[in-house]
């Protein structure tokens, strides 16, 4: 028996199309499809190989109970009635307050929304918030108080046509390559680039503009470019009168930041800021494309919206060829967004806190719903730890490896009374767990992801659940045990979604089958929406913000006089539980290791390459290797976080931004000492 | 259908620790049939561990008739890691032989100088006891040895009893000397002077680390070694010993099958030669 | 005496019949929209007896898959391994003559030297291909053309089509070819002369303004160093290791091996791997012979258009495009080759 599957890629948030090569029920390899919108028949190596994990020996395929510390296999009924009892138990005995649903941005549109409903109509509780938290929450509420929605303003396929792309803590080259294929295009076809990141980045080779800003000190840099457009008139007066409000309010306070003025903070000539700010502002199709760079930080939100400030006092955006572009980081990152899989907001950001919308949703599922927002995640650890929360039901998500201060985390989950992980490896949080359900890959499930562009696109089952369930499935059969059914069929809980969410409302399996759908979609027969904010910010107008440059939380001083900078690399994929599962990915890089500018390297009397070091911060330690480059500034240290067994977020600083929770991955201090 | 990849089981029945990090193993073959044991001074052998994976291992001993060979592991990655964690009786799996064979019949009558660091001297054992098995064929014999401190020189009784052959010299050098350390410190290069051949008409054979043999070279080309006599064993990252998986590949050439041992003057062509 | 030609009614017979004499009848297969790929059509259908394009991977995938299995472990600790055959019989049906002058390169390079890949020779043995000549470009990047490899296969097939108005003109490139037509008598009628000017219109239409390339001189100039350092620096900034090329390529072999086991047993997998990779040549220990990443690109080039063209006396680049096609970095082995030879 033999088959290609068409599906979508489970890494990055970029959406590529492939085939799934299946022979005899063994997935062979990957075929790309050269009519997918997104991919156009492009891979990265991380596609290349996305069949290597799905069969991995390592797979869980049995429920696992833990029975005097160690994990036995049980059976699904033993599994799933055992969870349903302790679920039941502890809802009587704290009341639903104390459940926390954890979805996940790995898991199908269709599952995040199941597992949403799951949270607030079965268990009653309003905690339900997902990995976003750790990622682009800051784009969410920032981007939503500046244009009215939280997501990318245009499309992937106007990018190989501007005239100048401003990059800015994000790295499409390694991160995202098929939108940094795009970019390389645009280069090609002559593109203008300015890249701003204290690592000079492979886009940088061929920048018009570098600028290595310091860790932190975005908004600075940002200030003074708006400063600088507005002194030399070179801001889009037309677009700001028609378009937006608050433009008075905002030079209030970016009057004072001149390009001069910044230049210890972000370590930058002024000189450089004035030709990016000019280069930007004239060029008559410009973008910004920004990513983790710029929203793991306490100031996630303000790096937002300045971006968008700095947008629409140009008047690049709400129109085609220009926008702002966040790179998601994940296959449904912004789809676990988009379904309301947040604390505050139902399918389509409709407000929680709103009565009509509860009202809606109260007659639909036939329940009374929580009144209130409930927990973010970055809260829920907090609140585990004070004993408020006594069990989390976390899908697909490895918090112990991901979240920043590793060991806080650990405290935070060995503290739940129950803790249900549902995962397709053991990873580190799974093995914290009470009860480990095994999930479904991406090869094993029928649904739909969306990708950073708002496009909605098919996800197609290429073998079966290796555990026999998907994670749609178990959800439902643990709500069905408590007396709440809901139908696990991925088509109809899409219908589901769409009939209860304005901007969705054109959206279902048959109208995403083709060439996928980007939203909004507000009816049946929408072609969807390609550009966003369109003669009008879907808020009315766009609004500036008044945005004042703020330190990170940890700043260097004379214990810790470096600056730690975290993110990913091309050859894997967030903890590595799948890429280090892929042998030429693992081969590529094995190990953990930190970058360090050589003059930092010289002093510290280091001799070879790859030489180790020890990375210390106020929370942790690591030994691993130097990677000696002169591509980072001096003073800052990078490290890729994908290693399991050399963690880097036991360094990492859990501070995060009071709006949306966010945790500074992206600066803390440090110091480095040498091993001997 | 005769699958190449297929390894044959192989059974340990001796292990001996020749330092902290290196171990020969001498190895029973269970099924005789086959080409595995015909191999020749210089050639390579697959050797499997389910599991782990499979790397190539120089035949560290003399072709004999009996089931037997050797091959010694130094510890480096993850297969060799295992390896060193066998024991007596635990089975393998290996297939060969590969690659080419030092060159005896060119090496008749004429002086031959061997130079080895480290666990590069397992190639280079069954090629010298080759050569004293037939002693009267060949003419003087220079062997240099060289390690990072005495205790990482492997085969030390051997290489002594070779100081017994007839026209003979044995030269050892190490890199860091301990208290019980008498002899010679630095490079192999450092005993050349004392080597007491003519090249022009000698043949040598290297076998170490890429710098050893590098700067070994360079130091027998000054004293007019001819290119065409220089031979020295390379090591490459390879997955087939066939001639396929492509890791080894230079310019044209594959060093599992058209190598290991290269003549300087191939070396120089291929573009390996530094 | 005229070629065998068959008209499009009785090819679907043919087809019928080939379907009937095999395991499984690999044939070009519409995916989604305007996706083409090989599959087995034998069960399922669907083939396309004609098409423009070409598919996205060679059908060389059913030969040397992206990963196969070449053994099983029945005890790793024991080291008990068991051989794994693949005993099916495959027609290869639609075959383009790029792919096909690939699979040439590969008998030569996989099957006739010193050592045999027998995974890969069981298979071929089990094989029969029928090609399928093209009429148009398959995409505005491709240069069968120009590397001699297209759009007609001069040999490596069993059966070759060559499409005219009225049917398909047959080229019968084997024994085993030549049994088919024998056996399916009559389904083949001779050729007309009208038939065979066709084709050769055809022919001419394809290759309006021949560039040929003169690969001997290419090889030549990458010999002697004499490519512009500045192209290997662009090309080695551009490549992003993303494997596409190593994995499209027909004419790329090159594999690795690794086991998986599930507690005592499992198997040994082989699976694509390449050029672009550092670790592909790095070694246990971490030294490195070729350091630099443009090294590893240039070494994927030179192979194709230098050394091969010592061993084989032909470049082992077909022109088929696919590496052009999926590379994120925008490389183009036809202008490497163009700027090479200026």
């Amino acid at each position: 028996m033999m088959k290609h599957v068409l599906t979508t890629c489970p890494y990055c948030g970029v959406g590529c199309g492939f085939y799934l090569d299946v022979r005899d029920n063994r997935i062979v390899g990957v075929i790309p499809s050269k009519s997918n919108p997104v991919s156009k028949g492009y891979l990265c190596v991380k596609g290349w190989h996305a069949h290597e994990p799905v069969q991995h020996p390592d797979r869980l395929k049995k429920p696992l109970i833990k029975q005097n510390g160690k994990f036995k296999e049980a059976s699904w009924e033993a599994a799933l009635d055992y969870v349903a009892k302790r679920l039941s138990q502890i809802k009587a005995k704290y009341g639903p307050e104390a459940l926390a649903v954890c979805t996940s941005a790995r898991c199908t549109n269709e599952e995040n929304f199941l597992m949403m409903k799951f949270g607030r109509a079965c268990l009653g509780t309003p905690h339900v918030d997902h990995c976003a938290r750790t990622c682009h929450s800051a784009t969410v509420s920032g981007l939503n108080q500046s244009f009215g929605s939280g997501a990318s303003t245009n499309s992937y396929d106007e990018l190989p046509f501007m005239d100048c792309i401003l990059i800015i803590g994000s790295n499409p080259t390694e991160a995202h390559p098929i939108v940094g294929w795009r970019v390389r295009t645009a280069i090609d076809n002559g593109a203008k680039i300015i890249v701003c990141d204290p690592r000079r980045i492979l886009p940088a080779e061929n920048a018009s503009i570098y600028i290595q800003q310091y860790p932190g000190s975005d908004i600075a840099l940002i200030n003074a470019m708006i400063n600088y457009i507005v002194t030399e008139h070179l801001h889009d007066e037309k677009f700001i009168a028609e378009r937006t409000e608050g433009f008075d309010e905002l030079w209030e306070v970016v009057k004072d930041y001149t390009p001069e003025s910044v230049k210890d903070i972000t370590g930058l000539e002024p000189e450089l800021i004035k030709k990016a700010a000019r280069l930007y502002a004239t060029n008559k199709r410009s973008c910004i494309m920004y990513s983790l760079g710029m929203t793991e930080h306490t100031v996630g939100t303000d790096n937002v919206m300045s971006m968008a400030n700095l947008a629409m006092v140009t008047g690049h955006v709400g129109k085609e060829f220009s926008g702002v572009y966040p790179m998601r980081g994940q296959n449904n990152v912004q789809g676990a967004c988009d379904m309301g899989a947040l604390p505050n907001v139902y399918p389509g950001y409709q407000p929680v806190t709103d009565e009509a919308v509860r009202k809606k949703f109260e007659d639909a599922w036939g329940v009374k719903l929580p009144s209130k927002a409930g927990f973010t995640l970055t809260d829920m650890m907090q609140k585990a730890i004070e004993g408020s929360l006594k069990c989390f039901y976390i899908i697909g998500e490895d918090q112990v490896r991901t979240d920043p201060d590793t060991h806080m985390i650990e405290r935070a989950l060995k503290s739940l009374e129950f803790l249900i992980v549902q995962e397709i490896f053991l990873s580190e949080t799974a093995k914290l767990a009470h009860v480990v359900l095994p999930g479904a890959s991406y090869a094993e499930k029928d649904g739909t992801f969306t990708c950073a562009e708002r496009r909605f696109q098919r996800v197609r089952k290429a073998i079966e659940p290796l555990s026999g369930k998907t994670d749609g499935e178990i959800v439902c059969e643990i709500s069905r045990r408590l007396g709440y059914p809901i139908d696990p069929d991925p088509k109809n809980a899409l219908d589901e979604m769409a009939s209860l969410t304005p901007i969705f409302q054109g959206v279902s399996f048959e109208r995403v089958d083709t060439n996928g759908l980007q939203w909004p979609v507000p009816s049946k027969g929408h072609p969807g929406t390609p550009v966003v904010h369109l003669g009008k910010f879907r808020r009315g107008l766009g609004k500036f913000m008044p945005i004042k440059n703020k330190p990170p939380a940890e700043v260097p001083d004379e214990e810790y006089p470096f600056i730690l900078s975290t993110g990913r690399m091309l050859f894997h994929y967030n903890t590595g539980t799948m890429t280090r599962r892929v042998s030429n990915l693992l081969r590529e890089y094995p190990r953990n290791f930190v970058q360090m500018n050589p003059a930092d390297a010289e002093q510290l009397g280091l001799k070879a390459q790859g030489s180790r070091v020890k990375v210390k911060t106020r929370r942790g330690e690591l030994v691993v290797a130097a990677e000696v480059t002169d591509k980072i500034k001096k003073g800052v240290l990078w490290m890729p976080f994908h290693f399991s067994d050399e963690p880097t977020n036991v360094l990492t600083n859990s501070a995060f931004d009071p709006v949306c929770k966010i945790g500074e991955y992206k600066a803390c201090a440090a110091k480095i000492e040498k091993v001997k | 259908m005769r699958n190449e990849y297929l390894p044959k089981q192989a059974v340990i029945e001796k292990i001996v620790d020749e330092t902290a990090d290196v171990k020969t193993f001498t190895l029973r073959v269970k099924d005789k049939s086959g080409d595995l044991l015909k191999y020749k001074p210089g050639q390579f052998m697959m050797l499997s561990l389910p599991g782990y994976g499979e790397a190539p291992f120089t035949f560290a001993s003399s072709p004999a008739k009996s089931s037997r060979f050797q091959i010694s592991v130094k510890k480096i990655g993850s297969l060799t890691g295992a390896m060193h964690n066998l024991k007596v009786k635990d089975t393998v799996g290996a297939r060969g032989p590969y690659g080419n064979t030092f060159p005896l019949d060119k090496m008749k009558k004429r002086d031959l100088l061997f130079v080895a660091g480290g666990i590069g001297m397992a190639p280079l054992r069954p090629v010298i006891q080759q050569v004293f098995k037939n002693r009267k064929s060949y003419g003087r014999v220079e062997i240099v040895y060289g390690a990072r401190t005495p205790k990482d020189m492997i085969y030390t009784d051997e290489v002594k009893s070779w100081r017994d052959e007839a026209d003979t010299d044995i030269h050892l050098t190490v890199d860091v000397p301990d208290e019980s350390w008498g002899g010679a410190c630095g490079v192999v290069c450092v005993l050349f002077p004392k080597i007491k051949i003519n090249p022009q008409t000698s043949i040598a054979v290297l076998c170490g680390p890429p710098l050893m043999i590098k700067f070994a070279i360079f130091d027998m080309l000054k004293l007019r070694f001819k290119e065409e006599n220089i031979y020295a064993s390379l090591e490459r990252y390879m997955k087939c010993g066939i001639g396929k998986c492509g890791h080894c590949y230079v310019k044209g050439k594959y060093v599992c099958t058209d190598g290991p041992n290269f003549s300087y003057a191939e070396m120089k062509k291929l573009g390996i030669a530094s | 005496m005229n070629r065998p030609f068959i008209t499009r009614e009785h090819l679907k017979v043919l087809i019928k019949v080939l379907k009937s004499s095999c395991d499984e009848f690999i044939a070009p297969r519409r995916e989604h929209l305007t996706d083409i790929v090989f599959g087995d059509a034998k069960t399922g259908g669907g083939e396309l007896p004609d098409y423009d394009g070409n598919s996205v991977i060679s059908p060389r995938a059913f030969l040397l898959p992206q990963t196969e299995p070449l053994f099983e472990i029945k005890s790793a600790r024991r080291s008990e391994l068991a051989p794994i055959e693949d005993k099916r019989t495959r027609v290869f049906y639609g075959v383009r003559p790029c792919d096909i002058k690939a699979l040439v390169l590969m008998r030569e390079f996989f099957i006739e030297r010193e050592f045999a890949d027998e995974p890969y020779k069981t298979k071929m043995g089990r094989s029969t291909f029928i090609a399928l000549a093209c009429s148009k470009r398959c995409s505005a990047k491709a240069f069968c053309d120009e590397m001699g490899a297209g759009p007609v296969a001069k040999s490596g097939f069993d059966l070759q089509m060559r499409a005219v108005s009225r049917g398909y003109i047959i080229d019968i490139g084997s024994e085993k070819g030549e049994k088919i037509v024998g056996e399916n008598k009559r389904l083949f009628k001779r050729a007309s002369p009208q038939d065979e000017k066709e084709a050769k219109a055809v022919l001419k239409d394809f290759t309006k303004e021949p560039e040929k390339i003169d690969y001997k001189k290419l090889a030549k100039t990458m010999a002697n160093d004499s490519v512009e350092p500045s192209v290997w620096d662009d090309i080695g900034q551009r490549c992003v290791i993303c494997s596409g090329c190593v994995t499209l390529c027909p004419t790329c072999g090159c594999f690795s091996v690794v086991d998986r086991i599930s507690g005592d047993r499992g198997e040994r997998l082989r699976y694509c791997d390449g050029c672009p990779y550092a670790g592909f040549t790095r070694m246990a220990g971490g030294s490195a012979p070729f350091p630099l990443h443009k090294d590893h690109i240039r070494r994927f080039f030179e192979h194709k258009l230098n050394h091969d063209v010592d061993r084989y006396g032909t470049p082992s680049c077909v022109g088929c495009a696919r590496c052009i096609e999926t590379c994120p970095g925008n490389i183009s082995i036809r202008k490497l080759i163009r700027e090479a030879v200026k």
